[in-house]
C-alpha cells in the first residue's frame, strides 16, 4: 500500500517520505508541481513613460519575474475565462500601477512601490523588498501592469516550486520528495494542486481509452 | 545590471535578500555566513550573490552626474 508521511514541514518547504509508490509516479507527480500548478505573475504591461537607463524590455522581464500571492481559487487562466477579452475581466486579471520618480537623489524602486488598482486585492508581490530597478535624479517611470494566471509550462516566471525525488538512504522502496514553493502558494496546496491535475489527466486518458475502444 | 529577481538555475525568489545581504557583508560579516543566515542553501543561489557584480550603480552615477542636463533647460 502506498505510504505518505510529512517529514518536515515549514511555511516555505515541505518534506514527505512516500513508500511503495512508483517512481513514475512520484516523478509525474514532482514534474507537475513544478510546470503546472497554476500561479499569478505579470503577464503584460503598458509602458507609458520610461525615461530610466534600463530599456523597457529589460525592465518589463525583471517585473515579470516577481512572485505574487496567488489566489487561484477565484482567478482562471485567460484561456479558459469566459469573457474572451484580450483586455480580461474580474475573472482572469489584476491591474497594478507603477508610477515612480526620482527628484534631486537616486532612487530605488521596489516591488512594495505596486499599487494595486483594487486596494483589497489579496494578490500582491511575494515580498515587499524586491529591488525593481534604480532610478537616478530627474528619471521617471510609468506603468501599468496586468497580473495574470500561467503555469510554469508556458513561462518559467509561473515556475509554482521547487521539487526534488529522491531515495532515502538505506531504506529501500522509500522516497523523499522534497517541494520549496517559491511563495505563490504554500507547499501544502501545490501538493495538493499537482495530485489534483494528475488526476485530472488521468480521467482524461481513461475517458479517450473507453471511447477509443469502445467502453 | 540590477542583481537577478529569480535564481538562473532553480528558479528561486532571491533579489528581496539582496540588500539585507550586501548591507552585512559591508559589515564585515564573511558572505557565505550571511547566506547561511538568510536561509540560502543552494548552491546555484548562493553563486549568483558570490559573484554579482552591481554594475547598475555605476549607470545611476553617471546619470547623476551627467545625465539630464539638456532635458531640464
Amino acid at each position: 500500500m502506498v505510504d505518505l508521511k510529512i517529514v518536515e514541514e515549514d511555511e516555505k518547504s515541505l518534506k514527505v517520505e512516500i513508500r511503495d509508490l512508483h517512481l513514475s509516479i512520484a516523478n509525474a507527480i514532482r514534474r507537475l508541481a513544478i510546470s503546472e500548478v497554476p500561479t499569478m505573475a505579470v503577464e503584460e504591461i503598458l509602458i507609458i513613460e520610461n525615461t530610466s537607463a534600463m530599456p523597457n524590455e529589460v525592465l518589463a522581464h525583471r517585473i515579470s519575474l516577481i512572485p505574487f500571492i496567488s489566489d487561484i481559487d477565484r482567478y482562471v487562466q485567460p484561456e479558459e475565462c469566459t469573457c474572451g477579452s484580450k483586455l480580461g475581466c474580474d475573472r482572469c486579471v489584476v491591474r497594478y500601477v507603477l508610477r515612480a520618480e526620482a527628484k534631486d537623489e537616486p532612487i530605488t524602486v521596489y516591488s512594495r512601490d505596486l499599487i494595486p488598482e483594487d486596494p483589497n486585492t489579496i494578490v500582491k508581490p511575494v515580498s515587499p523588498n524586491i529591488p525593481i530597478i534604480k532610478l537616478a535624479p530627474k528619471q521617471r517611470i510609468e506603468m501599468e501592469l496586468y497580473v495574470r494566471v500561467g503555469t510554469g509550462k508556458k513561462h518559467a516566471k509561473w515556475q509554482a516550486s521547487i521539487a526534488t525525488l529522491y531515495d532515502k538512504d538505506g531504506e529501500p522502496g522509500k522516497k523523499i520528495l522534497f517541494i520549496e514553493s517559491i511563495g505563490f502558494l504554500p507547499p501544502r496546496r501545490i501538493l495538493l494542486e499537482a495530485v489534483k491535475i494528475f488526476k485530472k489527466k488521468i480521467e482524461e486518458l481513461k475517458e479517450k481509452i473507453m471511447g477509443e475502444l469502445g467502453g | 545590471m540590477m542583481f537577478p529577481i529569480r535564481c538562473f538555475t532553480c528558479g528561486a525568489l532571491i533579489a528581496d535578500k539582496w540588500e539585507e545581504y550586501v548591507k552585512k557583508v559591508e559589515m564585515g560579516e564573511e558572505p557565505g555566513k550571511v547566506l547561511d543566515s538568510l536561509g540560502i542553501k543552494r548552491y546555484c543561489c548562493r553563486r549568483m550573490f558570490l559573484t554579482h557584480y552591481e554594475y547598475y550603480d555605476e549607470i545611476v552615477s553617471f546619470h547623476t552626474l551627467y545625465g539630464y542636463k539638456e532635458q531640464s533647460e
